[in-house]
């Protein structure tokens, strides 16, 4: 599988992936309330530049985020984030109930202990407190489409050191789709809701974002018709009492 | 009028997998090579029942097995296996070059640090020794089938508590978690690539039934489209090092 142009299939992968990422952060940030005393906290902050979009839009100056790589964390905090070194596989060094709102963008696909990951985050929310979660789709078209072809999907990642079995041969791991650790699980629509639910939240909203192939306002009307077959999946969860 | 339908289903569903069973086990016994003097390893072995096949096959009685769930590995060290109960995502308990056949059947599914296994089985096999994997097909057309409904496939699980997002409907009651579910999910060419990159040759890969169809049609389709069988099994030898000890292994052609 060599494409005619060289580079073109991951040029192209880039333009969907750069296009999706806008169409999500914008889902994420259309679904915080706005709270200015709200205590927020981003898992997997990365270098807090989402996370300052966000707490902006909520409207709050106490941002918390948590991330595993060093460099990150460093550049989280020259934002101004109160930043915590820590792994999202263990319990969070936080006490019970110390958030109003908490997001994991593009995180939980990246864990093996997705339950722990999930009670962690229900018991660190407040009652009434609320948590977005975002991940690639396991079901999305272009998903599908390379399983067709017997392909591995980009996505579901099996090895942290070469992404192996796509239609990218040869690549090391795409340093702009994948990040190290590379994936361990990947969700569809109805069983990131079914797993949060699993664990005592109850969903408020289960949407996809962006649809393959489908540029910009295209893909916002058929991933709002067919969610579960979008690129990304975005869940909004509650802690009721 | 409920229960009629679901029965048949069950009974069905039942019938595919034994013949999915008999499938997978006719495939690996199909690899080994008998060797009385082999010294052989199956991680994640069980309650040791197909190990002592496998072993019986390739004519040998030096066994060890390795198991994570105190209750199989109890079952199997009663019936004469040699078991350490310990975890396949660190460091293998071996010495380098200590067996001649390592099998790992639908075990590398459940694990979070897949090459260290990868690597830890080339490790541990001695040169010129073989290994034999098995693992769920992410590209089995029953899998496609769910996400075109856009269900989670059984197999890519997201939870070690519970099944969610499936469509599991009269067939739950044959399903269980038990130990750490399922992670990461393969397709033959990804198990292919990764058992080349991790320095493993002669990689053959095959495709190992072909839900839900009976044995004789899913052992012709699963042969002529080996991309979407139910199951994978490889098998890869650990040849002679090609570079100084020591030095990462490279990628190799896709």
């Amino acid at each position: 599988m060599t494409s005619p142009i060289p580079g073109l299939g991951k040029r192209l992968l880039k333009f969907w992936s750069d296009g999706a990422e806008v169409e999500y952060q914008g889902g994420v940030l259309k679904l915080l309330e706005h709270h200015p005393t709200a205590r927020f906290l981003d898992c997997g902050c990365g270098d807090g530049e989402f996370a300052q979009a966000m707490a902006e839009k909520i409207g709050t100056a106490d941002v918390n985020g948590i991330d595993v790589v060093t460099e990150k964390i460093e550049a989280s905090g020259r934002r101004g984030i109160k930043v915590f070194q820590g792994d999202l596989n263990r319990k969070l060094p936080f006490p019970d109930a110390s958030f109003d709102a908490i997001t994991a963008v593009q995180v939980i696909e990246h864990l093996t202990n997705t339950d722990l990951f999930v009670c962690e985050l229900y018991r660190i929310l407040r009652t009434g407190g609320y948590a977005i979660v975002v991940t690639p789709n396991l079901a999305s078209i272009h998903n599908i489409m390379y399983l067709f072809l017997g392909k591995q999907p980009v996505t579901a990642s099996v090895s942290d050191e070469f992404l192996v079995g796509t239609c990218y041969p040869g690549e090391k791991v795409l340093d702009a789709v994948h990040k190290q650790p590379s994936h361990q699980r990947v969700f569809t629509l109805g069983a990131l809701k079914g797993l949060l639910e699993h664990h005592g939240f109850e969903v408020e909203k289960a949407m996809g974002t962006s649809f393959f192939p489908l540029p910009g306002s295209l893909a916002r009307v058929a991933a709002r018709v067919d969610g579960r077959h979008a690129i990304h999946l975005l869940v909004k969860a509650r802690k009721h009492r | 009028m409920r229960p009629q339908p679901s029965r048949v289903v069950r009974a069905m569903f039942g019938y595919s997998v034994n013949q999915l069973d008999l499938e997978k086990r006719e495939d690996i016994l199909s690899l080994v090579e008998p060797d009385p003097n082999a010294r052989m390893l199956d991680c994640g072995c069980g309650d040791g029942s197909f190990t002592l096949e496998v072993a019986r096959r390739i004519g040998t009685s030096n066994i060890q097995g390795i198991e994570i769930l105190t209750e199989y590995a109890a079952q199997a060290s009663s019936r004469g296996i040699s078991v350490s109960h310990c975890d396949l995502n660190v460091t293998l308990p071996f010495r380098d070059e200590s067996f001649d056949v390592v099998l790992a059947l639908h075990v590398i599914e459940h694990l979070h640090a897949t090459d260290l296994l990868l690597k830890e089985v080339r490790r541990i096999l001695r040169v010129g020794g073989y290994a034999i994997f098995q693992t769920p097909n992410l590209a089995a057309w029953h899998n496609v089938a769910y996400l075109l409904f856009g269900k989670q496939p059984v197999e890519a699980q997201v939870s070690d508590e519970v099944i969610v997002g499936s469509w599991t409907g009269p067939v739950a009651a044959c399903l269980s978690l038990e130990g750490p579910a399922h992670r990461r999910n393969f397709t033959s060419g990804a198990l292919r690539e990764l058992l080349r990159f991790h320095g493993f040759t002669s990689v053959r890969v095959l495709g190992t039934g072909f839900l839900p169809l009976p044995r004789p049609l899913a052992r012709v389709l699963s042969r002529v489209d080996r991309w979407h069988a139910t199951n994978i099994t490889a098998k890869a030898r650990k040849g002679k090092p090609a570079r100084p000890a020591g030095d990462e292994p490279g990628p190799q052609g896709a």
